[in-house]
């Protein structure tokens, strides 16, 4: 071999030798547990990995443990306890929403779940927040291919963000304290209710789009004897009012009705004892846990009290009994 | 095969390593075969065009040479104008042309039942067709020797790192550098890794990063209005210099591992203070040709004003035609046409002007008002070149201030719901808007040290510590932050 040539190799070996050294790293932390290396446990990475990206977190879990019940949606549907649902529904449940989640993120996360096991129950949390066109979010495509390619976990942003900080807590003792707001509860009620429901009700567009898509799951739930719900979390009055002031109280309406056309719907949004009472919730749009018993209730168990019906109970029903 | 894969990755240190491991009477065979691979990684039966378009230029370029009659010599040119520029059309005009009668022939109510061909666009067809043209060109104008070496004419041909995408060599830079001895050096590799480094940044830090916006906007343009039009198109106008120049940069820093030099193709091209400057720092190798081999042929500017006009406007129509079977792209070429004729007929007053205002050298009051403007009319050109179909074109121009003025009123009170609300349809995080605003300010400040061409020389310069610290800089940045998981081929393989 040239001696040019030797040089040049070993001057790209010493300037690999970081790279290496990150790989191994990331491999001893695994934040994700997708490569099955991980040296680190579970209550760190809860505070770091999981908070960083719900959808990578989760998706390498199911990877590993596919269960036939799976729950979809945003943060609100996060508060379910899929333990909880399991005791109810009878069959082992998956909670695979994602905080800020979107359709177009629970419609690949079906599609990822009936690649992993036989479903026979798929729950869907909606909001207006979720059920929009404008909402773009996609952290599902890039968690599977995470799971699908090492190397693109090992350069996934959040991957690096989450080591370094599960890093940094090793050797420090930090703990972080990701999502949880600095404000005082009333600063962040007006917060959630002026800046964040403001930006996506006027953001918000008719999900014409995921609709259609939506149509081809219901399509695949009927073919293969899955049930399929839709859940109306409430939200609290002032929201609904914000809502109804941008204009979107029709568009809502008839999202249900679409809705009912592919599955159940189980509506919990409307003027009633619960979406009255602040002390119900945490913000405007995020409930507490007497609203999650009484969710957990309505869906798999047989108290319709709260529930207005949409639909006839049957899938692709449609009519309203409300 | 794409240059932004994990496959090139393999591919590119098996070919160095084989090439300067290998006899150097071996090498341009086994370039030859590793071009070939290459190009059939993507559809193995196209390669027929490659070796069909090879020989008949090789031939061609013998028999003119065997020769000193000009009839004769223009007979074989034109056998090798019909045979490539036959190849273009039949894959990647018939289809348009065909449309276009079909749609005059319904107008006037004429039945016409031919649904045209059922054929898919060969990659780099336009590139490698006009790189093998001007080697016939130059024959038939005496400025090259015929190639006698079929191996080595081949090889001119299908050379795998300006295969598909350019630049577009000239035969009297690229043939003789095939019977040269590389040997392999540790500067022009470390100086080729460089080039690739940074291409790989442009292309899957900027371009494809903001190729989701553009998409989302061009792809559905009437649920959209005046600003996220405003946002996409100049958007676009990075994704497309990024995703281009960082294809051109990979193709030259390959080549340059190898020992080969090829040409520059982007000479910060944003920085144009007008059109005709544009012109010399975009796309330099179709530029070049385009001037050498159709505008100086039609007679330049060395006809009646009138004439030399129309000179121009037919080389940039059909420069426009050139990137792409479709009207938007003639429209495209003739609105750059367009401004070329205008600065020649404004070239006077505009001097004037600025000699009376006394700017015409100020930095500040004159350059960067003029960048500013090219940056734009280059802008409005480019919503014709994007967008899908003449009639979004030209919604997206009616519509392009459409809400404007209140979304920027919006932003200087502080009205981020508003702000959020518009950008979030596009499919943009703020860490997405954040990273690629970012991006794209570190690769516009390596363009202004980068301007007296001297930066690699400086990089050299620099302690082994702080040149490695930013080598390392820009691949963390293009790995984390590059997107990877929705990678975009690259655009200009289209053409």
């Amino acid at each position: 071999m040239p001696d040019d040539v030797r040089l040049f190799l070993r001057k790209l070996l010493i300037f690999s030798l970081p790279v290496w050294l990150y790989v191994a790293v990331v491999a001893a932390v695994d934040p994700y547990d997708a490569l099955g290396t991980g040296l680190v446990g579970d209550e760190i990475k809860l505070q770091t990995a999981y908070k960083l990206n719900y959808a990578l977190w989760k998706l390498a879990r199911y990877r590993r443990d596919p269960r036939p019940l799976i729950l979809l949606g945003d943060s609100r549907m996060m508060e379910l306890p899929a333990d909880s649902v399991t005791a109810r529904a009878g069959m082992p449940c998956a909670n695979l929403a994602y905080g800020g989640g979107s359709l177009r993120e629970a419609i690949d996360t079906f599609w990822y779940a009936t690649g992993r096991t036989r479903l026979r129950e798929v729950c869907f949390g909606v909001g207006t927040t979720v059920f929009n066109d404008s909402e773009r979010k996609d952290r599902v495509s890039e968690a599977r291919a995470c799971l699908r390619n090492p190397l693109l976990y090992l350069i996934n942003i959040n991957v690096v963000r989450s080591t370094a900080m599960i890093l940094t807590a090793l050797v420090t003792g930090q703990e972080y304290h990701i999502g949880v707001p600095t404000m005082t509860p009333e600063q962040f009620w007006q917060h959630q209710l002026g800046r964040t429901a403001r930006a996506a009700y006027t953001a918000y567009r008719y999900p014409r789009k995921y609709l259609d898509e939506l149509s081809v799951v219901a399509d695949y739930c009927r073919r293969n004897d899955i049930r399929l719900t839709f859940v109306v979390f409430p939200r609290h009055r002032d929201l609904r009012r914000l809502a109804a002031e941008m204009g979107l109280a029709e568009q809502e309406k008839r999202l249900r009705e679409d809705l009912a056309a592919l599955g159940e719907v189980f509506d919990l949004d409307y003027d009633n004892a619960i979406t009255r009472d602040r002390s119900r919730f945490r913000d405007p749009f995020h409930f507490k846990e007497s609203v999650v018993t009484i969710v957990l209730d309505s869906v798999w168990g047989d108290d319709r009290r709260w529930v207005r019906v949409v639909g006839d109970g049957r899938p692709g029903g449609g009519t309203n009994h409300g | 095969m794409l240059f932004n894969s994990l496959r090139y990755v393999i591919f590119l240190p098996i070919v160095v390593t084989l090439y300067f491991s290998l006899p150097r009477r071996w090498r341009n065979l086994m370039l030859l075969i590793a071009s070939y691979y290459f190009y059939m990684c993507w559809k193995p039966e196209y390669i027929v065009l490659i070796v069909a378009s090879t020989v008949v230029d090789y031939v061609a370029g013998l028999k003119m040479g065997a020769t000193d009659d000009r009839r004769l010599r223009r007979r074989y040119l034109i056998m090798s104008l019909v045979m490539n520029l036959g190849l273009l059309f039949t894959f990647k005009y018939f289809n348009f042309f065909n449309a276009s009668l079909r749609s005059i022939l319904d107008h006037f109510h004429i039945p016409y039942g031919f649904e045209g061909l059922h054929v898919l666009l060969p990659v780099g067809i336009s590139f490698y067709t006009f790189q093998t043209l001007s080697y016939t060109i130059e024959v038939f104008r005496g400025h090259q020797k015929p190639e006698r070496n079929f191996l080595t004419f081949a090889l001119y041909v299908s050379f795998f790192p300006q295969l598909v995408a350019g630049p577009i060599e000239r035969s009297v830079n690229l043939l003789p550098q095939f019977y040269r001895e590389h040997r392999f050096q540790i500067d022009r590799a470390v100086s080729g890794l460089r080039l690739i480094m940074w291409g790989m940044f442009k292309k899957v830090v900027i371009a494809d990063r903001v190729a989701v916006v553009v998409n989302t906007v061009y792809n559905d343009p009437y649920s959209y209005h005046g600003v996220a039009y405003l946002f996409a198109t100049v958007l676009f106008a990075f994704q497309i210099y990024c995703d281009f120049s960082g294809y051109s940069d990979i193709a030259i820093g390959s080549a340059r591992i190898l020992g080969f030099d090829l040409m520059l193709n982007f000479d910060r091209p944003y920085y144009a203070k007008s059109i005709a400057e544009f012109w010399k720092r975009w796309h330099i190798s179709l530029s070049t040709w385009f001037r050498d081999y159709l505008y100086i042929s039609l007679g330049g500017n060395r006809v009646v004003r009138w004439r030399w006009y129309m000179n121009l406007f037919l080389t940039f129509v059909i420069s426009g035609l050139w990137h792409g079977a479709n009207w938007t792209f003639v429209i495209w070429g003739a609105l750059n046409g367009f401004y070329l004729i205008a600065e020649i007929v404004f070239a006077r007053p505009q001097k004037w002007l600025l000699n009376r205002l006394g700017i015409e050298h100020h930095q500040w009051r004159y350059k960067i008002p003029a960048v500013v403007w090219t940056f734009s009319l280059t802008c409005l050109a480019w919503i014709f070149f994007r967008a899908n179909t003449v009639h979004d074109a030209f919604h997206i121009v009616a519509h392009l201030g459409d809400g404007v003025p209140s979304f920027f009123k919006s932003l200087l009170h502080g009205d981020l719901a508003v702000v959020s609300g518009v950008l979030k349809p596009l499919g943009l995080s703020r860490m997405d808007l954040f990273v690629v605003l970012a991006m794209i300010a570190v690769m516009e400040a390596v363009h202004f040290l980068q301007r007296d061409h001297r930066l690699g020389a400086r990089l050299n310069g620099w302690p082994r510590p702080v040149r490695w610290a930013a080598y390392y800089a820009v691949l963390a940045f293009t790995l984390f932050f590059g997107a990877f998981n929705h990678s975009q081929q690259f655009i200009y393989f289209q053409f």
